[in-house]
C-alpha cells in the first residue's frame, strides 16, 4: 500500500479488466516531482492507466490520488491541478490554429502570448495563420503541446505528446520540458513507447509490461545500449565476451557494454553503426 | 472554470452541418406556407380556424424540424465519441456538466428557432390570437425536443454510433410513427411519443396536450439522468482505438 499524501501522483493497487483482458493488474507507485516517463509497447495500457489518473476512468480495482484527490470523485477539484494532454487532443472551435489557441486560453486561463512563445521555440509559429487541416501530424502536435505546456498547473501529463514528430524537434521538446519542469517544479507524467531523448532527461522511468509497473529506474542510473550495425552477429559475438548479457533481437544488439566499448569493438572488426541509442536498463525488458 | 466558453465550444460542435440555416429556410418554408394559409383565413375567422391554421403550419415542418433535430443527434453522438468529449473532460470539466450542456443546447437550440420562426410569421400576418398560437408551439415543441433529444443521448450513449443513433430515430419519427399513430389518442403517454404528430389525430381532451407535454419532460429527465449513468459506467475511449 503506497501512502497518499497532497503533493505527489499516487496510485495503489489499480487494476483495470477491459471484457475479458486485464489491461492493469495491481499498478502500485508514487510519483514526486520532475519528469517521470512511462514507457511501454503498443498497447500496454499507458493510456489507459493515464484515464484512471485523470478521473476520466473508473478503475476495476485500488484508488489513485493527484495532489490529495480522488480524481474520480472529484474530478474538477483534480484536473484543475493537471493539464492532461491526450494522445489524440480534439481541435477545439472551427479548424484554425488561432482560433483554437483563442479558445484553449480562454478555457485553460493561459495566456495566448504564453502558447505563441512555445510555438516560437518548437518552431510552428508560422502556423497560426493556417487551418488545422493543412498541417502535418508532426506539426499538430507541437501545437497541441504548445498550449498545454502553456499551462501554469502542478501536474502535467502528457500522453505520446512527441509520436509524430521529427528526430531535431524531438530534442528540442526535450529540451523545452526539462526547462518547464525545473522552472515551475511540477510533476510531469509523460507516456512514449519509443526511445526517444525524453528518456535522457527524465528523472524516473517506469515500464508497463503485462499490466504491471515492472520496473523502474532513474536515467541516472544503470544504462544499456541498442545498436544496429552492418553485421550485427559478429558484434554480438565480440561483445559477448565482456558482456554475457549481449542479445539480437528485432534486428538490434542490446547490450549492457558503453558506447566506448561497442563502437572499438565495431571499429576492430570494420563494423558499421547504423545506428546506437543509451537506454534505461529497465527499458530492456519492453523487447524481451 | 469558463462554463460559456464551454457553451460556445458546444454550439459550434453541434453545429458542423449548418443546422442554423437549416433552421432559417424552415422559417422561410413556413413564411411562405402561412403566405397561403393567410389567403384562406377571411375577417372573422372562428378559434377553430386559427388552430388548424397554426396546426398547418406546424404540419409544413414536421419533417426538416425532425432531420435538424436527428442532425444534432448524429454531432452529439459523433463528439461523445470521437474523443472531443474527453478533451472537455480534461479541461476540466465534469461529463455531467458537458453532458447537460449538450443536451440544453441540442433540446432547446432547433426548438427556439422554429418556434420564434412560427412566433414572428404569426405576428407578421397579425393574428388577433397570434400570442396564444406561438406560445402553445414553443410549448409543444420544446416538450418534444427535450424528449426526442433525450432518447437520442440515450441511443447515443448505448450504441456508441452516431449513425445508428441519428438513424434509429429519424426514420422513427420520419417514416414509422406518422404511418401508424391511432386516429384517436386517449392517453398522455400516447400523445408524449407520438409527438407533433398528434396534429393528425383528434385528441379526446384538451387535457391531454398539458399532460402529455408533462409527460414528454419527465420521460425525457428520466432518459437524461439514465445516459449520465451509462457514461459514468462506460469507459469512454473514443471508439476505434
Amino acid at each position: 500500500m503506497v501512502e497518499s499524501s497532497g503533493d505527489a501522483i499516487y496510485c495503489n493497487d489499480v487494476s483495470k479488466l477491459f471484457r475479458r483482458r486485464k489491461v492493469l493488474n495491481n499498478v502500485q507507485f508514487s510519483l514526486g516531482k520532475g519528469i517521470n516517463i512511462l514507457s511501454g509497447v503498443n498497447g500496454s495500457g499507458k493510456s489507459t492507466l493515464f484515464y484512471i489518473l485523470t478521473g476520466i476512468m473508473k478503475p476495476d480495482g485500488g484508488s489513485v490520488s493527484i495532489l490529495g484527490h480522488d480524481p474520480w470523485v472529484s474530478h474538477e477539484a483534480a484536473m484543475k491541478e493537471v493539464s492532461f494532454m491526450l494522445e489524440r487532443p480534439s481541435v477545439l472551435g472551427s479548424a484554425s490554429i488561432r482560433e483554437h489557441i483563442y479558445w484553449f486560453s480562454s478555457i485553460r486561463g493561459t495566456g495566448t502570448e504564453s502558447i505563441k512563445d512555445y510555438m516560437h521555440l518548437f518552431g510552428v509559429e508560422y502556423t497560426l495563420s493556417s487551418s488545422f487541416q493543412s498541417l502535418s501530424m508532426g506539426e499538430m502536435e507541437l501545437v497541441m503541446l504548445s498550449c498545454y505546456l502553456s499551462c501554469e498547473t502542478p501536474v502535467f501529463i502528457l500522453d505520446e505528446p512527441n509520436s509524430n514528430v521529427d528526430v531535431h524537434r524531438r530534442s528540442i521538446i526535450s529540451e523545452v520540458i526539462r526547462n518547464k519542469a525545473k522552472a515551475s517544479n511540477s510533476i510531469f507524467l509523460i507516456s512514449t513507447h519509443i526511445f526517444d531523448e525524453l528518456l535522457t532527461t527524465s528523472d524516473r522511468v517506469m515500464v508497463l509490461k503485462n499490466g504491471q509497473i515492472t520496473n523502474t529506474d532513474g536515467a541516472s542510473g544503470r544504462r544499456a545500449s541498442i545498436l544496429r550495425t552492418s553485421d550485427n552477429i559478429a558484434l554480438r559475438a565480440a561483445l559477448e565476451v565482456d558482456f554475457p548479457d549481449t542479445s539480437i533481437n528485432g534486428g538490434a544488439i542490446f547490450t549492457s557494454a558503453s558506447i566506448d566499448n561497442c563502437v572499438k569493438a565495431a571499429l576492430e572488426r570494420d563494423i558499421t553503426v547504423f545506428s546506437y541509442i543509451s537506454i534505461p536498463e529497465a527499458l530492456r525488458s519492453i523487447y524481451e | 472554470m469558463n462554463k460559456r466558453v464551454l457553451l460556445s465550444l458546444i454550439a459550434g460542435d453541434l453545429d458542423p452541418f449548418f443546422s442554423v440555416e437549416i433552421t432559417i429556410l424552415f422559417g422561410v418554408m413556413i413564411a411562405n406556407y402561412s403566405m397561403i394559409g393567410l389567403l384562406e383565413i377571411q375577417p372573422g375567422q372562428t378559434q377553430e380556424g386559427v388552430v388548424s391554421f397554426a396546426i398547418s403550419l406546424f404540419k409544413a415542418a414536421y419533417v426538416p424540424f425532425i432531420l435538424a433535430l436527428t442532425l444534432v443527434i448524429y454531432s452529439m453522438a459523433r463528439t461523445l465519441e470521437d474523443g472531443r468529449f474527453l478533451t472537455y473532460i480534461s479541461f476540466p470539466y465534469s461529463v455531467r456538466k458537458v453532458t447537460s450542456y449538450m443536451f440544453t443546447y441540442s433540446a432547446i437550440y432547433p426548438g427556439v428557432l422554429l418556434a420564434a420562426a412560427i412566433a414572428v410569421d404569426s405576428w407578421a400576418f397579425s393574428f388577433s390570437t397570434w400570442p396564444l398560437v406561438p406560445a402553445v408551439l414553443i410549448f409543444y415543441i420544446t416538450c418534444f425536443s427535450i424528449l426526442f433529444e433525450s432518447m437520442g443521448l440515450f441511443l447515443a450513449t448505448l450504441t456508441r454510433s452516431p449513425v445508428l443513433a441519428g438513424g434509429i430515430l429519424g426514420s422513427l419519427y420520419i417514416f414509422i410513427i406518422p404511418t401508424t399513430i391511432h386516429k384517436n389518442i386517449k392517453s398522455a403517454l400516447m400523445y408524449a411519443i407520438a409527438g407533433p404528430n398528434f396534429l393528425k389525430a383528434r385528441v379526446s381532451s384538451n387535457s391531454l396536450y398539458i399532460y402529455g407535454g408533462i409527460f414528454e419532460v419527465i420521460m425525457g429527465i428520466a432518459l437524461l439522468l439514465l445516459s449520465f449513468e451509462i457514461i459514468r459506467r462506460r469507459n469512454l475511449r473514443p471508439v476505434g482505438r
